[in-house]
């Protein structure tokens, strides 16, 4: 019930390349308007950063320009992979983690292997927000959430 | 369709005292009187709120002689972990879309 969700993709290029792509250029491909705390306000996000150092943060620049903190860096090597704490939504109590690593594969490609795990604690977040349901990550999930059982 | 989490889940788990006594289950099958020792409400509180977990698909039952053993039954929570499954796959397609339209220079 609680096993680590893992998601693995491969892409094709060097693991150096996929992680400078994944950590420095995060903005430039993260799902701004759906995966992000500004939808709340109907908007895209500015951005995504992931600061480049354990300790770093990982947060939102929101469509206003406010910052939502995401979570912290827990590991971060270069061409290898990094990991954060995951507490969107501010759930700082219960944070979940994300680990991202970057393994050379046969052809050229890399494999990229996301885990995260303590998921479970997201669901404090799913039962909050339908009583908290237009505050960023709260109106992300809770619409989504909300059309899914709609469906 | 795989991301699709159900009303009832979620209205069983928006009352803290549910995810309490789900808490509680999750150390192991007990029956309704224990779980009344163990947490801050009276039995038939402890009774509804089963009901209302047992309805939600996130508790089981079952008898044990003349009493009833409540448990956790997996695969309540498996449809949040089935949309949260999505989410990454969304966040990981994105990703591999960004690698494929931008090819890394050759060195």
């Amino acid at each position: 019930m609680t096993d680590p969700i893992v998601k693995t993709i491969d892409v094709p290029c060097s693991p150096a390349h996929a992680f400078n792509v994944f950590a420095n250029r995060i903005a430039d491909w993260w799902p701004l308007d759906g995966h992000a705390a500004s939808a709340a306000a109907g908007k895209a996000a500015l951005g995504v950063t992931v600061e480049p150092r354990v300790g770093g943060r990982v947060f939102e620049t929101m469509h206003d320009g406010a910052i939502d903190l995401w979570g912290e860096v827990l590991t971060y090597v270069p061409g290898e992979g990094l990991s954060f704490t995951w507490h969107p939504g501010n759930n700082k109590a219960h944070p979940t983690h994300v680990s991202v690593s970057f393994a050379a594969v046969a052809n050229g490609a890399c494999r990229v292997t996301l885990t995260h795990s303590g998921w479970e604690a997201w669901a404090d977040r799913a039962a909050d927000m339908r009583e908290n349901y237009n505050k960023g990550w709260d109106f992300v999930f809770g619409q989504r959430f909300a059309s899914a059982a709609e469906a | 369709m795989a991301n699709t989490l159900s009303d009832s889940v979620l209205a069983a788990l928006a009352d803290p005292t549910r995810r309490q006594v789900l808490e509680a289950l999750r150390e192991g099958p007990r029956s309704v009187g224990v779980l009344a020792e163990r947490l801050p409400v009276s039995r038939p509180a402890v009774s509804q709120h089963l009901k209302v977990l047992t309805d939600a698909g996130l508790v089981t039952v079952h008898a044990q002689g003349t009493r009833r053993i409540y448990a956790v039954r997996p695969e309540g929570l498996a449809e949040l972990r089935a949309w949260l499954d999505g989410f990454w796959t969304d966040v990981l397609a994105a990703f591999a879309a960004e690698i494929a339209l931008n090819p890394e220079e050759p060195q």
